[in-house]
């Protein structure tokens, strides 16, 4: 002990390297190492990609927050944030009294007029916010005292506290308040915010790491972790090398089986999989590739439709590419929203069925096992993106499925840009296409699948005019159980006909060290909630009693 | 003792084509052939795969057979551009002389000031569309440029030459005493060039493969194979290792012959 | 010296200008949009996308685009990055100084092992170390810069944990240290990815000094020295004085290598510079930060030339013109 004592004191004269730990002060201790993709900006209008809204979300924080039943209609499923409480005044009109503990991180006080000032931005076509559509059925948001603010409705509709409390996040106005707004998303301020979350920003080293400091004065309560380190990764398998050699300590990630085994061999590591509000699926292109005006020569044919999809063992190919990383949706969403159920179902798989009916529908089967009729081979491409390795794979597998029932698919794989620009333009026959909503609201489904989506991201231009209206009934119902039944019955009639075979709703996984408790998640937003993590005292490491002076 | 690297280098360089060319034949299993998606991924070397199997459970050994075919075809092909555009150039620049020769070579030396690769990858990372004969065409298309330097120098010193200046005066064409005359003498440094070309080439498409950006998944190169193997380099480190010995063997396979063809022609370097 | 160097500066001004128009060509000439990315999140609609369009100028005919993207090079203003939200010079500002500490670090490594290896190569030809040395350089020679950096990972990183395979420093420590831990922070992040950089240069190196010290051997005041039975470290230092002029020009070209290198080793041990920046920016289709790059680089090569031209005409007299 002796001479490791002097040779500390060498070393430490020489290196400065070596000193003695210092113990934990004031009883808070934590430093978190957290991995993922460098963001692009930290401006809440204006993120774009996932790491944007990881950071952004530990950093500021909106009027109120969605509670664990991820309810979105009404008022019932929130609980405060900035926002202490909140009263309806009449159907469109709520006040929101503000959390007179909350502050800014350069210790103004937040106030109402920050609110307002936030709306404003979200709301200016200058500033281009992603969320500016969401906001249109806001009327105005008005200051009636420093820490009251009033939002206005222009109609009654049941989501509409989730539009208000969730699309914002509250901005400093006596931070951007003189900046010229189409200057905003490229002000200095997106790579150095201030904001009133748990979280206070430090620095940002360009290219290898964010570094995030607890506020011990958040208005709800202290954070469990003193200090945050985002360090950034090229990709995914980076980031397992360094949480299995435990460099870091948690992260959300799409994973393939090969990844979850290396983590799973990690002692020290806790694995939690949960689905995102995203889904997977191979869409029928309805029109002509490139002539919208026309049907298309095979997919407008309903009944061919469901016979292909009934073809497709999406479950088997979803096990043997993703394992336990990936559940089929039983419709165009994430099971674990609320409209989810049990009554609802897909198309069942059924080999017998899907030859029976291609043979009512004349396709016979020819000498080289491919269906043809009337001179016209049942023959199809695919579209897939080459940057998504899971679409590539079950891809494969759908193709020899088809294959067995005579149907043949070709895969062509582009590059993610093309592949976009040839969804939109409609040329193709099938594509393997993806949707985030970053959203727990169904609403998005509309945007999707409904009339006035052709144009938009209504890639394939389905049109059912009754799935349309109970769409609209289903939206505009305030009450959730009749909402529910709605939303069943429309998604029954999408079902039915067919305009794509779902496959999959992929499974990230959070990977924790052992020392954190408490680990909440919000299936939507996994930062969201990380200011409630705690580190177990008993087993505290080096990095987490290191302190920065 | 160059006479003996000559020999060591022909024997390696010819021993490397035949391989490619017979991949077909000496492949055990379909290079794309995704063998067993669920169970038969990164597999160990074993009888059954003698490299084993890479993420996708496709064959490690047929993979890299026909990853040689096509590095070793791309950079033939290209160097084979390079030359023929080089060689054309020169001897345009070096008969014709006066303002064509002057345009012709304050070009090739911007030309030659302008990274390479970082050109390439440019062009490659912006068409990604253009596959393999793209990959030729633009590896040929920047890669000429010390050839037609070189093929110039060398008709400059010809032309004074006494048998050059006789079929001038017998009103022989240009073009003519180039093919025939000017041409056969300036084979040795262009075959050399060459040669150290391809071995050049193929470190470079290892390169852009590794990248992304030049041979494509799903088609084997060593470049690429060595990018899929650097995720798993913890795991099953002989998927990143193995293709890139093949680089470094083939490579040096020409780097022998060239220097050593090089030495013979010019025999003050040795 | 005066003529020479305006002459050299207005030639180097055209290459840059060249390179800058040539890169503006290729972008808008490739296919792809810029924005394609947004395209699976259902809010964002198309009129978003269209606002962008105009912020970033693009809706505007080429001619229009060209003439203000080189106004605004020459003026300093190399525009906006896309993906960043930021001036495209400030994220070039960032990457520069990495990518300058890594090439600079490699040029050391390529000089030492270079040098050192082809002057005693020089010295002693045909002996068993010459014959070592020539395979030694000629497998790394042979070896993809890419690989070499992945089997350092394996060997230094993974299996002997020596070295750290990846960043500049440590992010979590670093803050935390003082000025003599710092430094050394950065030293040992700094160790592979300069090997890997250098070693292959090095090869090359050594090989042209291997020449040039045969070169100078033969001459005849090496002949003399020997012959009047000066040590062997004399002769040496003599014959290293002659040959080291040439290998310095090296120099000079050696940048523009080093900065094609530096995009395959930056990506192998993720290192922020400007070669990664540059690639990651092509593969997002951020055209105004890879425009930014080329032109930078552009301006890198030319300047490489220019040292190595005026390095030239110092050390060897016999290059200037006669006055």
């Amino acid at each position: 002990m002796k001479h490791g004592a002097l040779f500390c004191a060498a070393a430490a004269a020489v290196l400065g390297a070596c000193r003695e730990a210092p113990s934990c002060p004031g009883d808070w201790c934590g430093t978190a190492v957290l991995v993922s993709a460098e963001p692009g900006v930290l401006l809440p209008p204006v993120t774009q990609t996932d790491a944007d809204s990881w950071i952004t979300a530990m950093v500021f924080s909106r009027l109120a927050e969605l509670g664990s039943g991820l309810n979105t209609i009404g008022d019932s499923g929130f609980v405060p944030g900035l926002a202490e409480a909140w009263a309806w005044q009449d159907p469109t009109t709520v006040r929101f009294t503000l959390n007179p503990k909350a502050r800014w991180h350069d210790g103004r006080p937040v106030t109402a007029q920050d609110v307002a000032f936030t709306f404003d931005v979200y709301r200016d076509p200058k500033v281009n916010a992603g969320a500016r559509p969401l906001l249109e059925q806001i009327a105005s948001v008005t200051p009636a005292d420093s820490h009251t603010v009033v939002i206005r409705f222009r109609r009654t509709y049941p989501e509409s506290f989730f539009d208000a409390v969730f699309q914002m996040w509250i901005l400093p106005r006596h931070a951007l308040d003189s900046v010229p707004r189409d200057r905003l998303s490229s002000h200095p301020f997106g790579r150095n915010p201030i904001g009133s979350g748990p979280f206070r920003f430090v620095r940002w080293t360009t290219g290898q790491s964010i570094e995030l400091a607890g506020d011990s004065s958040y208005s709800l309560g202290r954070p469990g972790w003193r200090r945050v380190i985002w360090r950034f990764i090229p990709d995914v398998p980076a980031g397992v090398t360094q949480l299995v050699a435990g460099e870091a300590d948690a992260t959300s990630a799409l994973l393939t089986p090969e990844l979850l085994e290396r983590l799973r061999g990690a002692p020290q590591l806790n694995l939690t999989p949960y689905a995102l509000p995203a889904y997977s699926y191979i869409g029928f292109n309805l029109r002509a590739p490139g002539r919208p005006a026309s049907p298309h020569a095979l997919f407008s044919d309903r009944e061919l439709r469901r016979a292909v999809t009934m073809a497709v063992d999406a479950g088997a190919a979803v096990r043997a590419v993703l394992g336990d990383l990936g559940e089929v949706p039983s419709g165009p969403f994430a099971p674990w929203l609320w409209i989810a159920s049990d009554s609802v179902t897909p198309l069942p798989h059924d080999t017998a069925a899907a030859k029976r009916s291609l043979d009512d529908l004349g396709w016979r089967v020819d000498a080289d096992g491919v269906r043809s009729s009337n001179g016209r081979r049942l023959e199809f491409d695919l579209l897939v993106p080459a940057s998504s390795a899971p679409r590539r794979r079950i891809a494969v597998v759908v193709q020899d499925q088809l294959k067995r029932v005579g149907i043949s698919m070709q895969i062509t794989e582009l590059d993610f840009n093309a592949f976009i620009a040839r969804s939109q333009a409609g040329r193709f026959d099938a594509a393997f296409l993806s949707w985030v909503s970053d959203s727990p609201s169904p609403r998005s489904i509309r945007q999707t699948w409904s009339t006035a989506g052709i144009g938009g991201s209504n890639y394939l231009r389905y049109s059912s005019p009754e799935f349309d209206r109970l769409i609209d009934q289903a939206v505009a119902e305030a009450d959730r159980g009749r909402a529910a039944t709605l939303w069943h019955q429309a998604i029954a009639v999408i079902n039915a006909d067919a305009p794509a075979i779902w496959i999959y709703v992929p499974r990230p996984v959070l990977v924790a060290h052992r020392r954190f408790v408490n680990t909440a998640l919000r299936p939507d937003l996994w930062t969201a909630l990380l200011w409630q993590w705690r580190v177990n005292p008993e087993a505290l490491t080096e990095r987490d009693l290191v302190v920065v002076p | 003792m160059t006479s003996a690297r000559i020999r060591l280098g022909l024997v390696a360089v010819g021993l490397l084509y035949l391989i490619a060319l017979l991949a077909p034949a000496l492949a055990p299993y379909d290079p794309a052939a995704q063998l067993d998606l669920v169970g038969g991924r990164l597999l160990p070397p074993s009888l059954g795969h003698p490299l084993g199997t890479d993420p996708l459970s496709r064959d490690l050994l047929s993979r890299l057979l026909f990853g040689a075919r096509l590095s070793l075809s791309i950079a033939a092909l290209a160097v084979a551009v390079a030359v023929t555009v080089g060689t054309a150039v020169g001897l345009a620049a070096g008969l014709a002389g006066g303002v064509i020769d002057g345009i012709l070579m304050r070009s090739v030396d911007a030309a030659l000031a302008i990274p390479r690769v970082f050109l390439l990858i440019v062009i490659l990372a912006l068409w990604e569309q253009g596959g393999i004969t793209a990959l030729v065409l633009v590896l040929g298309l920047t890669g000429w440029f010390g050839t037609s330097r070189l093929v110039r120098a060398e008709v400059l010193s010809l032309r004074r030459r006494d048998f050059v200046l006789a079929a001038q005066a017998l009103g022989l064409p240009s073009w003519r005493i180039a093919l025939r005359h000017v041409l056969p003498n300036a084979v040795a440094p262009i075959v050399v060039s060459a040669t150290l070309g391809v071995g050049n080439t193929i470190l470079i498409e290892a390169a852009l493969s590794f990248l992304g950006i030049g041979v494509r998944p799903p088609q084997p190169s060593w470049g690429n194979m060595i990018a899929d193997g650097q995720a798993f380099l913890a795991t099953a480190p002989w998927q990143a290792m193995v293709p890139g010995v093949a680089v470094v063997v083939t490579v040096m396979a020409f780097s022998v012959l060239g220097d050593a063809l090089r030495d013979r022609i010019d025999p003050r370097t040795r | 010296m005066a003529g020479f160097l305006a002459r050299r500066l207005g030639a180097a001004a055209l290459v840059a200008f060249g390179v800058a128009t040539l890169t503006f060509l290729l972008i808008h000439l490739s296919p792809g949009s810029p924005l394609a990315g947004s395209g699976e999140n259902p809010y964002v609609s198309a009129e978003a996308i269209e606002q962008m369009r105009r912020n970033f100028a693009l809706d505007r005919p080429i001619h229009i685009q060209y003439v203000r993207y080189i106004a605004n090079l020459v003026r300093g203003d190399w525009g906006m990055s896309f993906t960043m939200h930021r001036p495209v010079i400030n994220a070039l500002r960032d990457a520069l100084p990495n990518t300058l500490l890594l090439a600079g670090a490699a040029l050391i490594v390529d000089f030492l092992f270079g040098i050192a290896l082809g002057t005693l190569q020089g010295m002693r030809p045909g002996t068993r170390l010459d014959r070592v040395g020539s395979a030694v350089t000629l497998t790394l020679y042979s070896v993809p810069t890419f690989w070499l950096g992945l089997m350092l990972v394996l060997v230094f990183g993974q299996e002997l944990g020596w070295l750290p395979v990846s960043g500049v420093v440590d992010p979590v420590l670093y803050p935390t240290r003082t000025l003599v831990g710092k430094l050394l922070d950065r030293g040992v992040h700094l160790i592979l990815p300069a090997l890997t950089l250098g070693l292959i240069g090095a090869a090359a190196t050594a090989r042209y000094q291997r020449a040039a010290m045969l070169e100078v051997v033969r001459q005849d005041f090496i002949r003399t020295a020997r012959a009047k039975g000066l040590a062997e470290g004399a002769v040496a230092r003599h014959a290293l004085r002659n040959a080291i002029l040439p290998t310095i020009t090296l120099l000079g070209l050696a940048l523009p290598t080093l900065l094609s290198g530096a995009v395959l080793v930056e990506t192998v041990f993720a290192w922020p510079g400007m070669g990664r920046l540059a690639f990651e920016a092509l593969q997002r289709r951020d055209y105004p930060v890879v425009t930014g790059a080329a032109t930078l680089v552009a301006l890198a090569v030319v300047a490489g030339n220019l040292v190595a031209d005026v390095l030239t005409r110092i050390a060897d007299p016999r290059t200037r013109e006669p006055t």
